[in-house]
């Protein structure tokens, strides 16, 4: 005889969500062009939509892609807000790795400009693809459904990230080299 | 699929992934955005006793986190108080950027799914393979059942106690008594119990006065006088809203809410 009892749900704490999903969120939403000023309103906004919603997450996916979900729909109305605000007059990358430059050594913030900065320079289609495939790693099955795109769509996309990402970094070997 | 579909050379990825790991948030911004969750949030962030916390990952972490939280709501706080007195631009300009202490109800409402962001689906259509799975099937704690000030189980420190109530003064004399009263009420959330329980009170009743609350003031003055610590504050609160020998008006006394009444105009300070 097989005891084939189904798992006991456990309760889902909202601050194990808070913990665990903060850093996530964070460089998730700067990557997607949350800018500075904006970026701990936006934080907050992704963890107090999280708490609203909590009751009705059914467990169904990761609790860090429900997360991640919401903070990209954030980032959406965040950036549409900082277009109309007119206040989107720095990279948020530069803007905030030069803040953050004591936490880091100099080649992680190296390697963090050049990711914001390749994400700075994307159109938005293209930066939700990157964000999410690339560094997030997202299949892009997931990234099609969040998204709403097709499948085929997002393989192009990947394709063509890859190879302007591989561009961009041809590019910095040489003016590392040249210098 | 994962990455492995990106086809990126072992360089590649580590250069991506080195880069984005340092766009991380710096170490002071968790306690700082932990802080004004606990004010938008009051109780959200107390920490359920450890046998309730699910590991979010399979390193799990796991039990130590109640104290984390703990430790990390009176900086966070703190951080928070001392914040807000420089907010960003962003954060005084938007109304949907409230730093203000908000009871319950968030501010702002994202509608999820709703196509309020581009291609937009619902949640719950998100039903394709993760790519990696938490062991356990978990279901939500509903957010309000977190541990009653009555019932937390952790220790609040006196230092972290004063700490708590020095911020929640410095934002009275600065003219923000809804931070105080925000502060205060999260210690109380976090920590029902302390060793400065009657000055809490006092600060508490200072910061409802402040906010026209004098029904809510007269509630907490009087378990201030009532503590057998409480004796020496007599003098203080009768020189605020909730002196004694003053009625509570019926509407007041009920909602909690009123405004400006014959009470409050008598208050001395």
């Amino acid at each position: 005889m097989t005891s084939a009892e189904p798992p006991t749900p456990t309760p889902l704490a909202f601050p194990a969500i808070f913990h665990e999903c903060f850093p996530l969120v964070w460089r998730l939403l700067r990557s997607l062009g949350v800018r500075e000023p904006w970026l701990d309103d936006a934080v907050q906004e992704v963890f107090v939509i999280a708490h609203q919603k909590l009751p009705e997450f059914d467990g169904r996916v990761r609790v860090t892609t429900w997360v991640h979900a919401i903070a990209y729909r954030v980032a959406a109305n965040v950036r549409r807000r900082q277009g109309r605000d007119g206040r989107n007059v720095e990279l948020a990358s530069e803007h905030a790795i030069q803040a953050h430059t004591p936490e880091h050594d100099a080649l992680n913030a190296e390697s963090a400009r050049f990711v914001a900065a390749f994400c700075d320079g994307l159109s938005e289609g293209m930066r939700d693809v990157f964000v999410l495939c690339f560094l997030e790693e997202w299949g892009q099955k997931e990234v099609a459904t969040l998204l709403g795109l097709s499948a085929n769509t997002v393989s192009s996309r990947v394709r063509l990230l890859r190879q302007a990402y591989r561009e961009a970094l041809r590019e910095r070997q040489g003016e590392e080299t040249g210098r | 699929m994962t990455s492995d579909d990106l086809d990126l050379e072992p360089e590649e990825r580590r250069l991506l992934r080195e880069g984005y790991d340092a766009l991380g948030p710096p170490s002071a911004k968790k306690d700082f955005i932990l802080g004004a969750l606990s004010v938008r949030l009051p109780g959200a962030l107390v920490p359920l006793a450890s046998d309730e916390v699910t590991p979010l990952t399979k390193g799990g972490l796991g039990r130590a986190l109640g104290a984390k939280v703990a430790g990390g709501l009176v900086i966070g706080a703190l951080g928070f108080a001392l914040g807000m007195r420089v907010s960003s631009p962003a954060s005084s300009g938007d109304s949907t950027h409230a730093l203000q202490p908000v009871p319950r109800e968030p501010p702002v409402s994202i509608p999820i799914g709703s196509g309020d962001a581009p291609g937009a689906l619902a949640l719950g259509e998100l039903d394709a393979e993760p790519t990696t799975r938490l062991d356990t099937k978990v279901q939500p704690a509903k957010p309000g059942t977190a541990s009653t000030s009555t019932e937390s189980p952790a220790e609040v420190s006196f230092y972290e106690e004063l700490s708590y109530i020095r911020r929640a003064q410095t934002a009275l004399a600065s003219g923000n008594p809804a931070l105080a009263l925000g502060l205060m009420r999260s210690l109380r959330e976090l920590h029902g119990g302390g060793a400065l329980l009657a000055e809490r009170g006092m600060t508490e009743v200072l910061a409802l006065c402040a906010l026209d609350r004098p029904a809510e003031a007269r509630t907490v003055a009087d378990s201030v006088r009532a503590r057998s610590d409480g004796s020496m504050y007599v003098a203080r609160l009768d020189k605020t809203c909730a002196r004694s020998g003053v009625a509570a008006d019926s509407s007041d006394a009920s909602g909690g809410q009123a405004t400006s009444t014959g009470q409050t105009s008598k208050r001395k300070e």
